[in-house]
């Protein structure tokens, strides 16, 4: 159903590193559950829209006014590393 | 003793100055410290700045400007950010990070004076069913410790039940308050939708999760409810539906109240002591002067699949945030920004979260986003307008909590699919956004059952009036375990 290359492809996307001794247990897990998931293709969904979230109108609105204070030493104080208020990262190449 | 009261019965003693809120919380501070080494229920305890808290309760109710809560105890659920306190989600990932600011739910809290205790063990980022998958360690049931507490909020039900706490948060994805409330023999509400903020309460799947209160009696959650529930100008997701006063609805009568029982709710695979259990409370509900009505959900198999393909899709897309760059975990010397996403993400996250964001990012990616969480999302419409329809028919649905007792501990680590199944009674009114009771209704060679209402959108004053009204008339409720000393 998901063969080991899907697997290291998925594990790209989502930015995690797979062991190679872990590969064939997501492969079997991931099967496993894909198989279950089959029973989605059963059910008739013709004109039926997709519901993203419960209570489609709910979208509020505020007066345009700053209610935050700066907190942005508080959050940065969190991170591995800044440098004039930048947050540093390794390269990307 | 003091543990054994209900909130109601604390805040007398404290109105009227015949308890302190110090007193009230070294007393379940020395509970902790006498049992939680063997439940390890809680994370972190934060007794000094309980006892400061309760030092500043004390004189509010010393000039008469409490609330009903204030000087109360109260325990968060550790995925609440708690300003200056570590909020770990139960993950490497966020092992060190303390919070430099307070969820509303915790803020709303503080401001009716409730005083923390400290953070509650839970699953990894809310992911489970028996507070198993923990980077802290499981936690146990304090009614049978080789049992598991029912997760992912199984630290507040373990500390609720052994009594260290009277009151604790939870959050519901998929059932994660309701079914450790069933298995520690507690009650537990999962709130509507939009009716408790999310700001501040580390987000697993948006579109399902709610924050609610966990405790031992419907009155008691009533009391409780009433201090967090409402909009907030911070979650653009709240619903601005004024919030009723839970507490004096508490004991209107139920003569006439229509019950529907789904009968694929009641077939193979529930456990016959919890059938029998919920035909015997269902009986009690009769005398009290309710309707029953048997009603169908044709959509009750498909729920579980659907719930595993759009939460897990929106846990991968919550979870992308953990990059070791602007908070919690990261990788030693990586060799450039991929190898610090991959292996600070590989290192930081359990196996059960890993295999969660894998499940998502699948069923989202190019090719299989139609078949999968398009697919899943049309799905989950036809469950929400079965119940809308249904609800117009009957007022609450009664169903079961759990389709077994409270398992052992390592009885399902090894076979995840058994575990989401468990979820079937449970998911469904996360995905439709609908509130929804557990209650405990009796025992089972000493481990306990628990029932639920469902209730219509914002039905949260009658789904506790149920509750209570059923309370009234037996004694499931307020049973303690014998705890084993630390």
């Amino acid at each position: 159903m998901i063969n080991q290359t899907e697997i290291q492809k998925i594990a790209k996307l989502a930015k995690l590193a797979i062991l190679p001794e872990e590969v064939a247990y997501y492969t079997e897990e991931l099967t496993r559950v894909l198989i279950f998931m089959q029973q989605l293709q059963t059910v008739d969904t013709e004109k039926v829209e997709p519901m993203a979230y419960a209570f489609d109108s709910m979208q509020h609105w505020r007066e345009d006014i700053i209610t935050e204070t700066d907190a942005l030493k508080a959050y940065q104080a969190l991170a591995a590393q800044i440098e004039n208020d930048l947050y540093i990262v390794p390269a990307v190449i | 003793m003091l543990h054994e009261k209900s909130v109601n019965e604390l805040s007398q003693l404290l109105q009227k100055k015949q308890l302190s809120s110090q007193e009230l919380t070294t007393h379940f501070l020395n509970r902790i410290a006498q049992y939680d080494k063997v439940l390890n229920s809680f994370i972190t305890v934060t007794a000094e700045s309980a006892l400061q808290e309760a030092v500043k309760a004390d004189a509010c109710i010393a000039k008469n400007e409490a609330t009903l809560l204030t000087g109360i105890p109260v325990a968060h659920k550790d995925l609440f950010c708690t300003k200056d306190v570590k909020t770990t989600c139960a993950s490497k990932m966020l092992a060190n990070f303390i919070a430099p600011y307070d969820a509303t739910v915790v803020a709303r809290c503080r401001q009716v004076g409730l005083v923390s205790l400290g953070k509650t063990n839970m699953d990894e980022f809310a992911m489970g069913a028996s507070n198993e998958t923990s980077f802290f360690g499981a936690v146990k049931n304090p009614w049978d410790i080789k049992a598991v507490p029912g997760g992912s909020s199984g630290g507040s039900a373990a500390a609720l039940a052994a009594r260290l706490t009277p009151l604790a948060t939870g959050s519901d994805t998929g059932g994660s308050i309701r079914q450790p409330a069933a298995f520690c023999g507690l009650t537990g509400l999962k709130p509507t939708y939009g009716l408790v903020s999310r700001y501040g309460m580390i987000a697993f799947a948006s579109s399902l999760d709610q924050g609610g209160p966990m405790a031992r009696s419907a009155e008691d959650i009533a009391l409780f409810l009433q201090a967090f529930a409402g909009l907030d100008e911070r979650d653009a997701t709240t619903s601005d539906r004024v919030v009723p006063h839970y507490f004096s609805t508490l004991n209107d009568s139920l003569q006439g109240i229509k019950i529907g029982l789904p009968a694929e709710y009641f077939g193979e695979g529930l456990h016959p002591a919890i059938a029998a259990h919920i035909e015997t409370a269902i009986q009690q509900y009769e005398k009290m002067g309710a309707i029953i009505k048997k009603v169908h959900l044709s959509h009750t198999k498909i729920a579980i699949p659907t719930y595993y393909v759009i939460a897990p899709a929106e846990a991968s897309s919550n979870l992308a945030r953990f990059d070791g760059i602007r908070y919690g975990y990261h990788c030693d010397n990586p060799k450039d920004l991929n190898d610090l996403y991959s292996r600070t993400r590989q290192e930081g996250f359990g196996r059960e979260v890993k295999r969660r964001i894998m499940i998502g990012t699948y069923v989202l990616s190019a090719g299989y986003y139609d078949a999968y969480y398009l697919k899943a999302q049309k799905i989950r419409r036809l469950i929400a307008n079965e119940f809308d329809t249904l609800l117009k028919e009957v007022d609450v649905i009664a169903a079961p909590t759990t389709p077994t007792l409270a398992f052992n501990l390592n009885e399902k680590a090894q076979n995840p699919l058994s575990l989401y199944l468990a979820d079937i009674y449970t998911c469904v009114a996360n995905l439709a956004g609908i509130p929804a009771v557990s209650l405990p209704i009796g025992f089972h060679e000493q481990r306990p059952i628990g029932m639920q209402f469902i209730g219509p959108a914002f039905s949260e004053a009658k789904l506790l009036n149920l509750a209570h009204q059923y309370q009234r008339e037996s004694d499931w409720h307020i049973r303690s375990p014998q705890l084993i000393e630390s």
